[in-house]
């Protein structure tokens, strides 16, 4: 895809290549603290809080989120966990039609639960968790983060400690490894764009949630996840205008500093 | 189309994937998504699912009773 950026000349490709994947994996890895599953019964790979009474939404497993880039970077190097490839779901959400904008990512179930198949090779969004970081249009450093999971915004609404010891535990020592030792490998433009693009949906449902009658029901969390997943999949908490064009903005403010780049 | 093929449509599998005791994340493409996506393509001929019986409709012989199809 070609975009006519806001400014003149010419769109460079942001293909990365194996050396920064390569880096920028080995680094993420250094986020994860050994063992930390025993605390939480595997609870970022399986979603299986006692108060998560999802209807549709499989429980047992894990939903994966990938930039179009990291998944065929994956696929290409047979580096792809077991059974990403038969649930995978590529899309294109189109931001800005006139100006050919349009984000690729790819979506996927891991029914793995904790024992990955290729753990050096995990999802970024793995690594990461139970953060997920949003790094400066400029780059070079990190801006701010949102959590690691869409459905980790409400526990403190809903009044239940979040399920993720790391979290609860570490959250200051992952920012400050975050810090240390991500911003360089993360401040591709591709990549400070979908870092970033997460961050904002994620604010976005849940800016829309408490906008809307689920907040009455935060007293209770079982009654809560049931509507919110209803919600969410029915694209009730997304007001597609607005989100494209928090999308594009941030677009806009990354190309500012990088000139334009294909999505 | 009957509902099973529907079904197998939405989900890209065979019909004979679809058994009458199928359920929702026990059918190869019968994710959440596709779930919400198979509730829209029933309204879009025909049907009046409403939005609170999303979450009650997860198997083949809950939707089929809801709409009437044997």
């Amino acid at each position: 895809v070609k975009n006519e950026g806001p400014t003149a000349g010419a769109v460079h490709s942001t293909e990365m290549d194996y050396a920064h994947w390569t880096a920028l994996h080995e680094r993420a890895d250094g986020i994860f603290v050994a063992d930390c599953w025993k605390h939480c019964g595997s609870y970022c790979c399986k979603t299986n809080h006692a108060q998560q009474d999802f209807s549709l939404m499989k429980c047992g497993s894990a939903g994966m989120v990938f930039p179009g880039q990291e998944y065929a970077f994956l696929k290409e190097n047979d580096l792809l966990q077991d059974g990403f490839e038969a649930t995978a779901r590529h899309w294109n959400y189109v931001i800005d039609a006139d100006r050919g904008l349009s984000i690729k990512f790819v979506t996927a179930h891991c029914d793995l639960g904790g024992i990955c198949s290729n753990a050096k090779w995990r999802p970024l969004i793995c690594k990461f968790y139970p953060l997920y970081p949003k790094v400066v249009a400029e780059g070079g450093a990190i801006e701010s983060y949102t959590f690691g999971s869409i459905i980790d915004q409400y526990w403190d609404e809903l009044g239940v400690e979040h399920p993720c010891w790391l979290y609860r535990n570490h959250g200051d020592d992952i920012d400050k490894t975050i810090r240390r030792t991500l911003p360089e490998v993360l401040s591709h433009p591709y990549l400070i764009f979908y870092l970033g693009a997460a961050n904002i949906f994620v604010d976005h449902v849940a800016r829309s949630s408490q906008g809307k009658e689920l907040a009455l029901i935060f007293s209770d969390p079982r009654q809560f996840f049931r509507a919110w997943e209803v919600s969410y999949l029915t694209g009730q908490l997304i007001d597609q205008e607005a989100l494209r064009g928090e999308l594009v903005a941030h677009y806009d403010a990354i190309v500012a500093h990088h000139g334009p780049f294909e999505l | 189309m009957n509902l099973k093929e529907i079904m197998a449509n939405v989900f890209h599998c065979n019909v004979e994937d679809i058994d009458n005791s199928a359920k929702i994340n026990e059918v190869s493409g019968w994710d959440s998504l596709n779930h919400v996506v198979l509730i829209m393509r029933l309204n879009s001929e025909g049907h009046d699912i409403p939005a609170h019986m999303i979450a009650e409709l997860t198997s083949y012989e809950a939707i089929a009773d809801y709409i009437g199809e044997e």
